[in-house]
Order: structure tokens, then sequence, then C-alpha cells
């Protein structure tokens, strides 16, 4: 996929650049607000990083911009300030996930990847999402594997359902935390990865096959082992 | 009572004491030396008059004898006004002629003056009487006086205005003292009341100055002048303390990018990957510090208000335990929730805040109660507020430290060192600040019990 970052820190662009070149993507650099909308405006991206503090014109800007030009492209917001309010903030000017700096790597490859599966997945109208033989009815809120029904605690659905929406997609604790709980805050402690371990215990345990995998340094991953 | 109560009480009380009893000396010294001069002086005048009748009654016995002394003492005796007493007797203190019936005993015939009783002829009565008496030749002796009762109801009279005006100085210096005092402790009040919400946290209070520009104000203005510069350099420390966490986590973004290129490209099992991932770990521990640091400096300039809404405080309590619930169980420690409060209530706060509040209170009894410690989430509703408790029965905090653990950097003892800058309830304490919700630390015997007080308006 081709990427456009545009970002003034140099270092923060060209390590996301680096790595998203590492993992087989195109990254593109623009370091200032004018430059970066029109290049946004005029080349088809797949998503565009967008820092909030700009030279020339500001992050909030070009995305107003960009969406009142019609350019659907999914676009995470980074900035420096981690405040609810400007996450808010960015959400309202159209932007499809936010970020704030400091951040890893992968926690901002795992959220590209997810706004990317979320333009794609709108058209799907099936009611059960499938990964090998483990199934989850959206209706009835019922999960299943092979023939055996998994009893689920509303919490334990929820952290499925996002993991199955985005399968064979890398979905980090933070997002875990955003989409299930609803909170913008780092716990302290492993608290996710509890909740994770309990839901493998049902959905994996008495099988051959492992589906939820841990991604080290990165977070977890739902589908087959390839 | 706190300390300044007790303290102006008994200044009160000494500054009524001093002034009073500096109005006491002063006045009593003016009105004494007032009843005596006017005393003295009156009794001078009258013995100088008696002095002076003697002296004319003894020129008359020169001239003309005891003839001349008897005619001359009748006629006085007749026109006299009934204050003058007059005796001339023989030697034999036989009275001779007068309007005293006889010679007094206690007197001496040198012409001194002296104060005796006597009894009038006329009217039969015992008198007080100033008088001098002189020997004659031939051993007769005259008395010449005055009655002193007009002076005596005189004396009586200003004894009974002195005490008067004694008694009503006191009740006015009382007053006088009362309001002189008051003023002044309302000043120093003032100044107290200044101090104390400046340590109750709000450095930015100022004593307030008068228009009246007197030694209270220059006091207060010095004060408030060392108060701005004392807030000064607590606000350039924090600045210096925000810029170098803004500074620091730039150059720890990259180290953690280049850890984590450096590990993706190493086989997971290597123990370089091993140890590459601890250093993540800690780079990531370090970052979580500073961002807790920066978010704390920016909930702390209050820019979070516009984000209020109306939270169900149920779901929030809920949703927050439930959490935490696995994580609970699988460090071999218990939870129990009772959430007793209508599911319907709702109260204005920022959800997000409130969580994140709720989550390191919780946080913070897993990482310091122990293995098999039940951890408690409770809330219940009184008369006029809700109150949410999260307890533990760990060690808990010892009282003398429970009011350090909820400042900045908080420093407790080594059972409590492990990790973080000592932010947490901190944090906390900031969150609750900004909704106006209250937080005390209680001995939950055993144990920590952080108690959150909601008033219900």
């Amino acid at each position: 996929m081709r990427v456009l970052i545009i970002e003034d820190d140099h270092e923060i662009s060209s390590h996301v650049a680096k790595g998203l070149v590492q993992h087989g993507h195109v990254a593109e650099i623009i370091d200032n607000g004018i430059d970066g909308l029109s290049d946004a405006v005029s080349n088809e991206y797949d998503a565009i990083v967008l820092d909030r503090m700009l030279p020339r014109l500001d992050g909030i800007s070009v995305l107003k911009a960009l969406r009142s030009e019609g350019v659907k492209t999914p676009v995470i917001f980074l900035s420096a300030l981690g405040e609810l309010d400007y996450r808010i903030e960015g959400l309202k000017a159209g932007a499809d996930d936010y970020l704030s700096k400091p951040f890893a790597f992968s926690e901002l490859l795992a959220r590209i990847e997810a706004v990317l599966r979320r333009g794609g997945e709108g058209t799907s109208t099936s009611d059960v999402m499938k990964v090998a033989d483990l199934e989850l009815d959206i209706r009835s809120r019922q999960a299943r594997r092979g023939d055996k029904v998994i009893d689920l605690k509303p919490r334990e659905y929820k952290i499925l359902e996002y993991l199955m929406r985005h399968k064979g997609r890398i979905v980090t604790r933070n997002m875990l935390l955003e989409q299930v709980w609803d909170y913008h805050f780092d716990p302290h402690t492993n608290v996710i990865d509890v909740h994770i371990s309990r839901l493998r215990a049902k959905i994996d345990h008495d099988f051959e096959t492992q589906l939820l995998q841990t991604v080290r340094g990165a977070g977890y991953k739902i589908g087959n082992v390839s | 009572m706190n300390s300044l109560s007790m303290f102006s009480k008994s200044a009160y009380a000494r500054n009524i004491l001093t002034y009073l009893l500096f109005n006491v000396v002063t006045i009593g010294a003016v009105l004494g030396y007032i009843y005596f001069s006017t005393v003295e002086v009156i009794e001078n005048e009258v013995a100088e008059v008696v002095e002076t009748e003697i002296r004319a009654l003894e020129e008359e016995y020169i001239a003309n004898g005891i003839p001349g002394l008897r005619a001359a003492l009748s006629r006085r005796i007749e026109n006299a006004d009934g204050d003058a007493v007059y005796l001339l007797s023989a030697p034999n203190n036989q009275p001779i002629v007068g309007n005293l019936l006889q010679w007094p005993n206690d007197i001496t015939t040198d012409g001194e003056w002296t104060i005796v009783t006597l009894i009038r002829r006329d009217t039969s009565q015992s008198i007080l009487v100033g008088a001098r008496a002189y020997s004659l030749g031939l051993g007769a002796k005259i008395l010449v006086g005055r009655d002193m009762r007009a002076r005596r109801d005189f004396q009586n009279t200003l004894t009974g205005a002195m005490i008067g005006a004694i008694v009503l100085m006191i009740i006015l210096a009382t007053i006088g003292g009362a309001v002189f005092s008051r003023l002044v402790l309302r000043r120093l009040k003032s100044i107290d009341n200044t101090a104390r919400s400046i340590m109750g946290g709000d450095i930015s209070k100022r004593i307030p100055v008068t228009k009246q520009n007197d030694e209270f104000d220059q006091l207060s203005e010095t004060l408030n002048e060392m108060l701005s510069k004392v807030d000064d350099l607590i606000n350039e420390l924090r600045v210096a303390t925000e810029s170098m966490a803004h500074d620091l986590r730039s150059p720890l973004t990259r180290l953690r990018g280049h850890l984590e290129q450096s590990y993706l490209k190493l086989d997971e099992q290597s123990s370089t990957a091993i140890d590459i991932e601890k250093a993540i770990f800690e780079t990531d521990r370090i970052l979580k510090d500073l961002n807790a640091l920066l978010n704390v400096a920016r909930l702390e300039t209050g820019i979070v208000n516009s984000q209020m809404e109306d939270v169900r405080l149920f779901d929030l309590l809920n949703d927050v335990s439930e959490l935490y619930i696995p994580l609970v169980e699988e460090s071999e420690m218990t939870i129990s929730t009772s959430i007793s409060i209508d599911q319907d209530i709702k109260v204005k706060m920022n959800a997000q805040l409130m969580a994140q509040a709720l989550s390191n209170l919780i946080e913070n009894a897993i990482k310091y109660a122990g293995r098999g410690a039940d951890i408690s989430i409770s809330a219940i509703r009184n008369k006029d507020h809700i109150s949410i408790m999260i307890a533990d029965d760990g060690p808990g905090i010892p009282s003398a430290d429970r009011k350090k653990a909820l400042q900045r950097f908080a420093r407790l003892s080594p059972e409590r060192k492990e990790g973080g800058m000592g932010l947490g309830l901190y944090l906390v304490s900031v969150i609750l600040k900004i909704h106006k919700f209250e937080l005390s630390l209680l001995d939950n015997k055993p144990g920590l019990k952080a108690e959150i007080i909601i008033p219900l308006s």
C-alpha cells in the first residue's frame, strides 16, 4: 500500500517510512501542511499519517480541507498532545484514528492496517464471521468452534468480535482498550493480556490449532498460523 | 479547633486586659491627682481663713483685752454663717463665750490645724470641725474653726463621681480593647486564612490589602511579594520539569524505534531478542511516566473542562471493576464489588478521566496489597453525597505518609518503592480536584482505603 506521511519531525517521518518499507509498503514524506494537502489531493494514497502541528498549515486544517475536497483516504492523526480534547477534535475533523506521540511503530502499523480494513469491510453483509473453524454470529452474539458452543461473557464477545473483524491483522493492546472498553488511557498493568488469555482458554484450549496468537512486541492476531 | 482560633482567643483576652490595665493606671493616676489636689486645696483655704480670723481676734485682744475679744466674738457669732465655730474659754476650760458646748480635750493651743469633733451649743449637734486654738495671756484660750461637713459632703460627692468615672472607664476600656483587638486580629486572621489556602494548594491566593496603607497593609504587601516570588520559583521548576519530560520523549521514541527495528530483524527466541524486548519494556515504562507527568501538567492548567458530561456512575464503576477482575484473580487476589447506588444516577464528569482515576486506584491496590489480598470496590449513596471506596487489606500506608502519598513525585516507605515516578495517586488527586470531588486515604484496618466523595448538588 501507499502511505503519505505529513510530518515535520524528520526523525519520526523517516522512522515511520523505514518501517513501512520494511513491511513491504510504499511511503512518501512531506514536511509541511500546504504541500501535504496538495499532494494528498492530487495523488492516490491508501492511508495518510498526519501530524497535528505542522508548519504553514496545521493538521486540523489540512484534514478539514481534505474532507471538504471529497478525499476519503483514511487518515491517522498524530499528535504530541495526548490530551483527550485533541483526540476528539481530530476525530471530529474527520480523522479515522488518533495516535499520540510517542508511539511504537507497531502500534501505528496496526492502526494503519485497521483503518484500511474498515474501508473495505463495510460491504460484508454476512452475519457470521469465520476464522478457520471458529464462527461468530453477530446477530445472536454466539460463538462456536467446530460443534462446540463457546460461552462468552459480553466483554469477551466484544474482544473476539473486534479481533475477528481484523482477522489476520495485528491488534494492539491499546486498540483493544480503546475499541472494546472505550478507554483512552494507558494502564500500567498487563490488564488486557489477562482478558486475552481468558478468551484464549475458551476458544483455543481444547483444540489443536491455536487461532489467537500473541505477536511479540506488538499485540494480538486471530487467524490461521501461516 | 485550629491553632489560630486558639491563639486569637488568648491574644484577644490579653489585648483587652493590657488595654484595660493601661487605662486603669493612667486614669487612676489622673483622678487621684485631681482628688487629692482638690480636697487639699479646699482644706488649706479653710485653714488660711481660720488663721486670718484668729490673727484679727488676737489683734482685738491685744488692743482691747478680754472684754474687747468677747464683744468681737459675740458679734462674729451673731453674724457668722452656720459654718463658723468660736470658743473663748477660761484657763479651767470653762467656756466664756462661743457657740460650742465645751473646750475639746484633744486640741493643742499652738495654732496647729486640727480636725476635731465638737458639740455645737445651739443645736447640741456633734460636728466635725477643722480648727486652730491659741493660748492668750492669763491662761485664757481661743478656738476658731469651720464646720467641715460641707467639705466632707464635697469629698463624698467627688469620691462618688470618681468611682462612677472608674466604672465607666472600665466598661469603655473593655469595649475599646475588644474593638481594637478585633480590628487587629481580623487583619491577622485574613493573613492566616490566606496562608492556610496556600498550604491547601491554592498557591495563587494573596493577602487582601486595604486602602488604609497602614502597617498591616505594608506587611501584607511584603508577604504578597514574597508569595509571588515563591510562586514564580515553583512555576519555573514546573516548567523546567515539564520541558525536560517533553524533550526527553523524542529521543526516547527514537531509541524505542531503533530497538523495535532491531527486534523485528531477530529471531524471537534468541537471547538478544529477549534482551531487546526488555529494553523496549523499560523504555515504554519511562515513556509512560513522562506521559503521565505531562498529562498531569495539562490537567493542572485546566483545559479539560469542556469534556464534562452526564455519566451513569453505576456503569462507570462496573466497567472499570470488570476490566480488572481477571487481573486481580490472576494475581492471586480476590475482588469484591458492591455498587449499591441507583443505576440511573448521573454525575457530571469527564468519563475518561474518572475511569483513569479509578483504574489508577485499583492498580495501586493490586500493586501494593500483595498476594492473597482482598480488594473491594464499593459505592454507597448518602444523604448529600455518593461515596466510592476502593480498599485493600494489604500493608496500607502509615497515617503519617498518607498526605505525602497524594503529592507529586511522592516517595514513600521502601515497601512502596516499586517503579514509577510516584505520580499515580497524584494524578488521581488532580483528576478529582478538577471535578471538585474529594479524595481521602484512610486506614482500612488493615490496608488502605481510598474514598472518593462526590457531592450531590
